[in-house]
C-alpha cells in the first residue's frame, strides 16, 4: 500500500490506517524509538504511542513524507519517555552521550527567551545543515535526529569509527556558531 | 538552553533534508570490487541453493550451502491471530454494560441522542486507551462518534501544534472536510476539560451537514459541560501482553 493510500485511510477514519502503518514502518520506527530508549518493550509501547499520535493528527495533518512524519512523532515520544527515565536515573546511555556531545554546541550565556529560543533554533538549525556537505549533513542527521551510535555510521559509510568522530566534533564546532543569539543578531 | 532543548529542536529538521540521509550510502570506490564479488557471491548461491535443496532433501528451515555453511530459519510459532496482535496499538474493546454507560452519559443531553454502542479501549498492555461512544440520532439517522481520553496518555508537551484543540485547550476548535466530488462530508471536534478530552467525528452527506453540526455540538456541549468529568473513565485492567 502506498503512503498516499495509508493516509487517506487516517482521513478516513479507518482503523485500517494503523495496521497498514504497522505492517509498512513499525520495525522502521522501532528502531528510531530503540535508538534512543535501548529497551525493546519501551520501544515497543513508544511506536503504540505513535500510532496514536498519528491517528489523533491525521486528519487535519497531511504528511508530504509518511515515514519521516512517523519518525519524527516516535523520535519525540522516545525522547519524552527518555528525559522521564533519565529524571530517576541519569548517564550512562549512547543518549546521553548525545546530550553530552550537544552540550558543547551550547554557546555560553545566552540568556534570551527560551521561547524565541525555541522557534528560531529550529529554523537555524535547518539552515544549517542545509549548508553542510552532504557527506557531513548524513552523518550529522544519522547521529542527532536518528541517535544512532557512531559505529552504526561508520558501517553504513564504510568509514573508520574515528573517521566519523572527528567529523562530528567538527560539526558540532560549526553548530555552536549559530547561538540563538547569533540567529537573532542576524534577524536585527 | 540545554542540550535537552537542542537534541528536541534537531526534530525540526526539514523532512527533505532527512530523507536524503535515508537513501543507501554510497559505497566507496575502492569497495566497489568487494560488492561486485558479494553480489556475484549471491546470485551464485540463489542459482545453487534450489538444486542443493533438491537433491538433499532436507528438512524445512534447514540447509547446507555449497561452502558447508548452514543456513537456517527460525519459525516461531503463533497460537492465532488474535495472540499475534495481543501488544499491537489497543486489543478490541470490551463493550460496557448499561450501568457504566449511564455513568458516561450526561444528564442534559437530549433523549433522542442514543448511544448505540460503549467500549472500552485499552493498549495490548492492559492500560485504558479511551472509551469509544457511538451515537445516533434517529430523526435523521446520523451518527456521531465521541471518544473520550486523558490528555497525558495520548500527548506529550513536545508534540508540534497539530492537536485538534485550542491553544488553551479548553475551547472546542471543530474542522470540516469536504469531498465534493463524492459529496461527503468529515467533521471532527475535540474539547479538554479537567485533563480528559472529548473527540468527536462525524462521517455524512453533505445534504445533512448541518444535522450533524448540530448534533456535535449537543453531544461535546453536554460533556464539556459536565460538572464532573473525571468519573468518566474506567480504570485500568492491568497487564495482559504478558
Amino acid at each position: 500500500m502506498t503512503d498516499e493510500q495509508i493516509i487517506e485511510l487516517y482521513w478516513q477514519r479507518d482503523e485500517s490506517a494503523i495496521s497498514e502503518t504497522n505492517s509498512k514502518y513499525g520495525a522502521y520506527c522501532r528502531t528510531v524509538a530503540d535508538h534512543i530508549l535501548h529497551s525493546a518493550e519501551d520501544s515497543e509501547e513508544c511506536v503504540n504511542h505513535a500510532w496514536l499520535r498519528a491517528w489523533n493528527v491525521m486528519p487535519p495533518q497531511r504528511p508530504r513524507a509518511l515515514k519521516l512524519f512517523l519518525a519524527k512523532i516516535t523520535r519525540n515520544l522516545a525522547f519524552d519517555r527518555f528525559k522521564a527515565q533519565s529524571a530517576k536515573k541519569r548517564g550512562g546511555s549512547e543518549t546521553d552521550l548525545i546530550l553530552s556531545e550537544l552540550e558543547q554546541c551550547i554557546a555560553d550565556g545566552t540568556d534570551v527567551e527560551e521561547d524565541y529560543i525555541a522557534k528560531e533554533l529550529g529554523a537555524a538549525i535547518n539552515q544549517f545543515v542545509s549548508s553542510l556537505p552532504t557527506k557531513e549533513r548524513h552523518l550529522f542527521i544519522r547521529r542527532y535526529f536518528f541517535a544512532e551510535s557512531v559505529s552504526e555510521i561508520a558501517k553504513k559509510y564504510a568509514m573508520t569509527n574515528n573517521y566519523v568522530s572527528v567529523k562530528l566534533s567538527r560539526i558540532r564546532k560549526k553548530l555552536k556558531n549559530i547561538s540563538p543569539r547569533r540567529v537573532i543578531s542576524h534577524d536585527k | 538552553m540545554t542540550s535537552e532543548q537542542l537534541f528536541e529542536s534537531i526534530a525540526y529538521l526539514d523532512p527533505a533534508l532527512l530523507e536524503s540521509s535515508e537513501r543507501p550510502a554510497k559505497v566507496k570506490h575502492l569497495l566497489r570490487p568487494v560488492a561486485a564479488a558479494i553480489c556475484i557471491g549471491t546470485l551464485a548461491a540463489a542459482l545453487l541453493l534450489p538444486i542443493l535443496h533438491s537433491t538433499n532433501n532436507l528438512s524445512n528451515g534447514d540447509m547446507t550451502t555449497s561452502s558447508g555453511q548452514e543456513f537456517t530459519l527460525t519459525f516461531h510459532s503463533v497460537q492465532s491471530l488474535e495472540d499475534s496482535q495481543k501488544n499491537f496499538f489497543y486489543i478490541t474493546g470490551e463493550p460496557l454494560s448499561n450501568d457504566p454507560i449511564r455513568a458516561v452519559f450526561p444528564d442534559d443531553l437530549p433523549e433522542e441522542l442514543a448511544i448505540t454502542s460503549a467500549t472500552a479501549e485499552y493498549f495490548g498492555w492492559g492500560e485504558l486507551y479511551q472509551l469509544r461512544l457511538e451515537f445516533k440520532n434517529p430523526s435523521w439517522g446520523g451518527k456521531t462518534t465521541l471518544l473520550i481520553y486523558r490528555v497525558d496518555r495520548t500527548s506529550s508537551p513536545s508534540d508540534e501544534a497539530a492537536s485538534p484543540l485550542s491553544d488553551n485547550g479548553t475551547e472546542p476548535t471543530a474542522y470540516e472536510y469536504i469531498d465534493e466530488e463524492n459529496g461527503t462530508c468529515l467533521l471532527w471536534a475535540a474539547v479538554t476539560r479537567d485533563g480528559v478530552t472529548f473527540r468527536a467525528y462525524a462521517n455524512t452527506d453533505t445534504a445533512n451537514i448541518d444535522q450533524a453540526k448540530a448534533d456535535m455540538t449537543t453531544i461535546l456541549g453536554s460533556y464539556s459541560d459536565s460538572k464532573d468529568v473525571s468519573h468518566l473513565l474506567p480504570a485500568d485492567r492491568g497487564k495482559t501482553g504478558d
